[in-house]
């Protein structure tokens, strides 16, 4: 019972593999398509995972999906100033740009709400709207087009081949890498422990004289350093940044993700690995919608009667 | 009401300075005009306000481009450019431009039942009114400048199989639910039904972009190992179509989108095996409105004018083919 508890998430996941596995084996379990469920989604596995940070410290952040893209805008142009013989510096420089600003916007995130004393959902939503605008502005509204024809999309579309057609590509390493990280800082590390704190009581963590501030601000930080990652991965992807979809709604599907991976939205509760599960759960659900050929007004309907499936399986008992 | 009026002119009057701070070619300010009705007195600008949705996908960024290069080519006209992201705030932005003060107003509705009745009360007050693309469901435009989703989808399958001698699997991708989405596709597969050999093995929806319509084509490949095409409902997703079929080495799968994106139709006009053909519905449309509205009230007489000009006109989608696709193509567009 203590095991659902604590992975209920784990047993959802498996349960969804098993029922896929039968409804469509041929496809479904193709390695091929196992690969896609992971390759296809680092980008929101990535500011998952740092999402599960910030909420078991208590915040939230909606501007992830804008984050990425501004840092990727910013990116991209920076890679196209050192023109179409930039090379291998010029990915180079653009990967920095990308990981950096996502890592500044966020500890601007943290600023806003630990000295600027805003509620986390009021300081992000501004950004959610003011990072997406300046992206706007970078990209004239359309479509950045990164000037490496080869290198750039390596990042995310090339990596170790595991024979046939099967890649395990350096996007999936990074998200796989990020979480570990993420586990150990949260699980093993004062850190970690902190944040625990500081999203159980606030206030007993204060009096506690735990550093509630920076603790705070670093966990928005790790959030804009997963989110920099995961736009520097998109970009890579389709090799150009589209300034007006790009990230839409990726808060949205991050959010999801930590909660149906058990975390809870007061703060002070949740796990890494749940989360990657919870990701895990979303694009296995993506995966069939689109195997099955399931009419695209009714997949809504059929997402979302399955996250609050998950979420019911590893609820909280009611105290008696 | 005189103070009012003085409000709304020293409004438009600001407006027009913060667009000459901002644009290299900008008028100079041409004083205080009078509030609302269409037909401005000679020598004053005519005022245009132009309503389109925002730039939330390349189709809609191009309209957004082609609306700033038409007010560019007017520096004797006043126009206003308002973008909205729903219709409930195109509604409101329509009122505020008509509070300002507007001549004629060009509309591209985001959603037509909810734009008629703006639209027809800024017909009641004299606005010269142009609906583009998509129309009002009363009679209230003074030109409607419709584009045509069923042809959209039509033109292509017509295409398709052809190339296909009737007989093949393709995939019809589609974009977002929505009356433009549904129109195209339900276009496309009434006229498929005409070949009964085709057979549409799947219609995933890759939401009007490239990542999303990569991703779904992506998942579907390994599935269809006999596929022959793919249309998909939007230009845009064209390119993430042909990026998972170019990484699945499935190149021997060719694609028909549409919309006028320019990089599209510069692969039709090189002959890429990949791109055979595309079909038009340029975002140039909204330019074609703004020029209409522009001519009709520049130097008054706009009653006389009526007479010389259509109540509705149609779009046609044009096929582009190698042979023809140069004139459908514009190295400087946004899109």
């Amino acid at each position: 019972m203590k095991f659902l508890k604590q992975y209920g998430v784990i047993v959802a996941f498996f349960l969804l593999f098993i029922v896929s596995a039968i409804m469509d084996p041929g496809n479904f379990l193709r390695p091929e398509n196992l690969l896609l469920l992971v390759r296809q989604n680092v980008d929101i596995g990535l500011i998952a995972v740092g999402m599960t940070i910030v909420i078991v410290a208590g915040g939230i952040d909606l501007s992830v999906g804008a984050l990425m893209t501004l840092a990727a805008a910013v990116g991209l142009t920076a890679l196209n100033q050192q023109g179409p013989a930039g090379g291998a510096a010029a990915v180079a420089i653009a990967s920095v740009v990308t990981v950096g600003l996502g890592t500044v916007l966020g500890l601007i995130n943290g600023l806003l709400v630990t000295l600027g004393r805003l509620a986390p959902f009021v300081a992000t939503l501004c950004g959610l709207v003011a990072f997406r605008s300046l992206a706007l502005v970078i990209g004239q509204a359309g479509e950045i087009r990164s000037m490496s024809p080869d290198l750039f999309p390596r990042i995310a579309n090339e990596g170790i081949n595991l024979g046939g057609n099967l890649k395990l590509t350096w996007g999936m390493m990074i998200f796989i890498g990020m979480a570990v990280i993420a586990h150990i800082l949260l699980e093993r590390t004062a850190l970690g422990r902190g944040w625990v704190a500081v999203g159980s009581n606030e206030k007993a963590s204060h009096y506690a004289a735990l550093p509630v501030a920076k603790l705070k601000t670093l966990s928005y930080l790790f959030l804009g350093l997963c989110s920099g990652l995961a736009g520097l991965i998109y970009a890579s992807r389709l090799n150009s940044v589209s300034t007006n979809n790009m990230g839409t709604l990726y808060e949205l599907d991050a959010i999801a993700a930590v909660v149906i991976g058990g975390a809870s939205l007061a703060g002070g509760k949740g796990k890494v690995i749940n989360t990657v599960f919870g990701v895990l759960i979303l694009a296995l659900i993506g995966n069939m919608l689109v195997l099955q050929n399931v009419d695209s007004n009714w997949k809504g309907f059929v997402k979302g009667a399955i996250i609050l499936l998950a979420a019911m399986v590893q609820r909280e008992r009611k105290a008696s | 009401m005189i103070r009012w009026s003085a409000i709304a002119a020293s409004l438009l009057a600001a407006s027009t300075l913060f667009v000459g701070c901002t644009s290299s070619s900008a008028p100079t300010a041409s004083g205080a005009a009078p509030a609302g009705g269409a037909a401005p007195a000679a020598g004053q600008k005519v005022r245009i306000g132009v309503s389109i949705p925002s730039a939330t996908h390349g189709w809609t960024a191009g309209v957004n481009w082609w609306a700033e290069q038409t007010k560019a080519l007017y520096p004797d006209a006043e126009i206003t450019i308002v973008t909205s992201d729903s219709p409930s705030k195109q509604v409101s932005d329509i009122e505020a431009m008509l509070a300002k003060g507007v001549d004629g107003m060009v509309i591209l509705a985001t959603e037509s039942a909810a734009i008629t009745p703006v639209a027809k009360t800024a017909k009641e007050r004299g606005v010269y009114v142009v609906s583009v693309d998509r129309g009002f469901t009363e009679p209230v435009a003074d030109i409607f400048l419709e584009g045509d989703n069923i042809g959209f989808g039509r033109v292509a399958a017509e295409f398709m199989s052809k190339k296909l001698n009737g007989n093949g699997k393709v995939i019809a991708l589609q974009g977002l639910p929505s009356t433009v989405n549904t129109d195209r596709l339900n276009g496309f597969k009434e006229a498929i039904k005409g070949t009964p050999g085709i057979q549409i093995v799947a219609e995933p929806e890759g939401g009007w972009n490239r990542d999303q319509a990569y991703k779904a084509v992506q998942t579907l490949l390994p599935k269809h190992a006999d596929l022959a095409a793919v249309w998909a409902a939007d230009d845009d997703m064209a390119l993430g179509v042909e990026q998972a079929l170019k990484e699945a080495n499935r190149t021997n799968v060719w694609i028909v989108g549409g919309g006028g994106m320019k990089d599209v139709v510069k692969k039709v006009m090189d002959k890429d095996a990949m791109f055979p053909a595309t079909v038009t519905y340029s975002p140039n449309m909204i330019a074609s409105g703004i020029h209409m509205a522009v001519s009709a009230l520049r130097d008054g007489n706009i009653e006389k004018k009526r007479g010389y000009l259509p109540r509705h006109m149609r779009i046609s989608v044009d096929l582009v083919t190698p042979e023809n696709a140069q004139q459908f193509y514009f190295a400087d567009s946004i899109y």
